[in-house]
């Protein structure tokens, strides 16, 4: 054996554990030893302050997030124990003398005019859409007044369950959308002074660069600002959340008139109704997995599982009793059937489900 | 090695100024780390990790001696573990092992140090029983005098007494085969 093949051995070695302790003690004091690679340094000033504030920013931000679930929990707690007052109070008044099968709602349905992915003008009219589409195309093929129509959101898309959509704007902004949501836009947005949209569900941007004419994006109470840059946003209107993630860029994020800048593999998460914003770091692969046609799920609770499973099934989701604390952690497909899903995800987390129409039925 | 860094003076600044401390070591760290990992990303997560472990200990913070031989080591310890994990994968094995600056010095220093250390191990097999015991809580375990006095129910004073002893032997047998020399180099490193 040479030197060389000595070398490796003696790194695989250390990388499977096999070194004792004293051992990997001399090895790791011999790499310091001799350094590997030609000795590094910074290419300029910049790329030196450029890093020490990305790393800097990114410990602030896990700071404030500790700091958040710590007040978080206690608000949790407090809920909890209010729920549960409720809950007996109403489990004596009504429960005790005959009890009926009571379910409360998890996640609620929507209503869709159409299993198609739809265009809607301000007069109602509806147009159906494939998979992807350009408003430019749009507007000629559909003969689009091109009168402005003011501010206001007047173009509705709207992204049936099972359907995904992926629409550019004419200021060449790229808008993937997720199904179960519904972005609206002014027909002339390229001409406005800021170019604003409207989203209720999820959607992931690649905005066109344009300092002049910043992007917005209003939903669930928030607002996400850009000039040019890749970012997610999960705007769910009827759960109050926000969830705007940073790939590429700078974005600011604003709720009541605080503004938050995020740096790219930030995410912001605010909590419309409460009024509390916290921001933590993202895996882009993760997020970015419903694009994909996958759920991933990272340890989520069993309830954000089936908000995400009625969004995309378009079915309400009921249960007997309370979930309990239960995580699930995996990756889905989701061009299965319903039916499919749920089997899968009973295996993984031994929770069972019944199928009753458009509803789901938690059976614990 | 405890200079008097921001925080050393604890008692008196008990809120750490972890911005201060961020300002003085970072670039440092970052360093240190790319030396080991040559990677500026992963390098940056060591780093930004270190802090964070840093602010977890906020509250001990007062008992550790030097915020910046914590930080240090802390570092360390994150990178060595990332770089373990990388080594796994045959290609990042290669890679490093062809970045290795004088690999062949660090390989020599290495099967010098297996061969004593080998040679260290035949010997204290030799040595007698209760000695045997003693050393091999110090050495293998990294057990404190107190602590192996403690649980060998003997007093502080004869454990220091047998290691002692143990080495003198084990020098010894050693010498006849090792230039003391090199010894004096790699002793120490070898024996604690």
């Amino acid at each position: 054996m040479n030197k060389d093949e000595q070398l490796k051995k003696v790194l695989l070695d250390y990388a499977a554990g096999h070194l004792s302790a004293r051992e990997t003690k001399k090895l790791e004091h011999l790499i310091l030893k001799y350094p590997s690679g030609e000795s590094w340094d910074w290419k300029d000033s910049s790329h030196k302050e450029a890093m020490k504030y990305r790393i800097q920013a990114r410990i602030e931000a896990h700071n404030n997030t500790k700091a958040k679930i710590r007040r978080i929990n206690i608000r949790i707690a407090v809920s909890i124990a209010a729920a549960l007052v409720c809950f007996f109070i109403f489990f004596y008044l009504y429960l005790i003398p005959g009890p009926t099968d009571t379910f409360y709602t998890v996640a609620q349905s929507k209503s869709y005019s159409s299993d198609k992915v739809v265009l809607i003008l301000p007069d109602g009219k509806q147009f159906q859409l494939k998979d992807t589409a350009s408003f430019a195309h749009l507007r000629s093929e559909l003969g689009l007044q091109m009168k402005s129509l003011g501010l206001e959101n007047n173009i509705t898309v709207s992204v049936p369950g099972q359907k995904q959509f992926k629409l550019t704007l004419e200021d060449g902004t790229k808008v993937w959308l997720n199904g179960g949501s519904t972005l609206k836009f002014s027909s002339d947005l390229y001409k406005q002074t800021a170019r604003e949209v409207l989203l209720d569900g999820e959607a992931y941007f690649e905005v066109a660069s344009d300092k002049i004419h910043p992007f917005h994006v209003f939903g669930g109470g928030a607002e996400v600002k850009v000039t040019g840059t890749k970012f997610n946003v999960q705007a769910f209107e009827s759960d109050h959340f926000v969830r705007t993630s940073l790939v590429e860029g700078i974005v600011t994020f604003r709720m009541d008139h605080k503004t938050y800048k995020l740096s790219p593999g930030m995410e912001v998460i605010a909590d419309t109704e409460q009024k509390d914003v916290s921001s933590q770091s993202f895996d882009i692969d993760k997020l970015l997995s419903w694009k994909a046609g996958y759920f991933v799920f990272d340890n989520i609770e069993l309830v954000d599982v089936m908000k995400a499973v009625s969004r995309w099934y378009n079915i309400s989701v009921v249960a007997k009793s309370p979930i309990k604390n239960k995580k699930i952690g995996g990756t889905f497909p989701k061009n299965v059937p319903l039916i499919d899903f749920l089997n899968d995800l009973t295996l993984l987390s031994g929770v069972e489900f019944k199928i009753n129409g458009k509803e789901v039925q938690i059976i614990n | 090695m405890r200079r008097s860094t921001i925080v050393d003076n604890a008692k008196e600044t008990v809120e750490l100024d972890i911005s201060a401390l961020y300002h003085q070591y970072w670039e440092s760290l970052f360093k240190q780390m790319m030396r080991i990992l040559l990677d500026e990303d992963e390098a940056a997560d060591v780093v930004q990790q270190t802090f964070l472990d840093l602010l977890e200990m906020k509250e001990k913070i007062p008992e550790i001696k030097s915020v910046k031989s914590f930080l240090f080591i802390m570092g360390r310890n994150l990178a060595f573990k990332k770089l373990r994990r990388k080594l796994v994968n045959d290609t990042y094995r290669d890679f490093y092992a062809s970045q290795y600056k004088e690999a062949s010095s660090l390989i020599e220093e290495w099967i010098v140090f297996k061969e004593l250390d080998d040679l260290i191990e035949k010997e204290i097999g030799k040595l007698p029983n209760k000695m045997k015991e003693i050393f091999i809580l110090s050495r293998h375990a990294e057990m404190s005098y107190s602590e192996i006095a403690k649980k060998l129910n003997i007093s502080d004073k004869t454990v220091k007494k047998q290691i002692s002893n143990a080495l003198k032997l084990i020098r010894l047998k050693v010498d006849k085969d090792y230039q003391p020399l090199l010894l004096a180099i790699l002793l120490t490193d070898l024996l604690f």
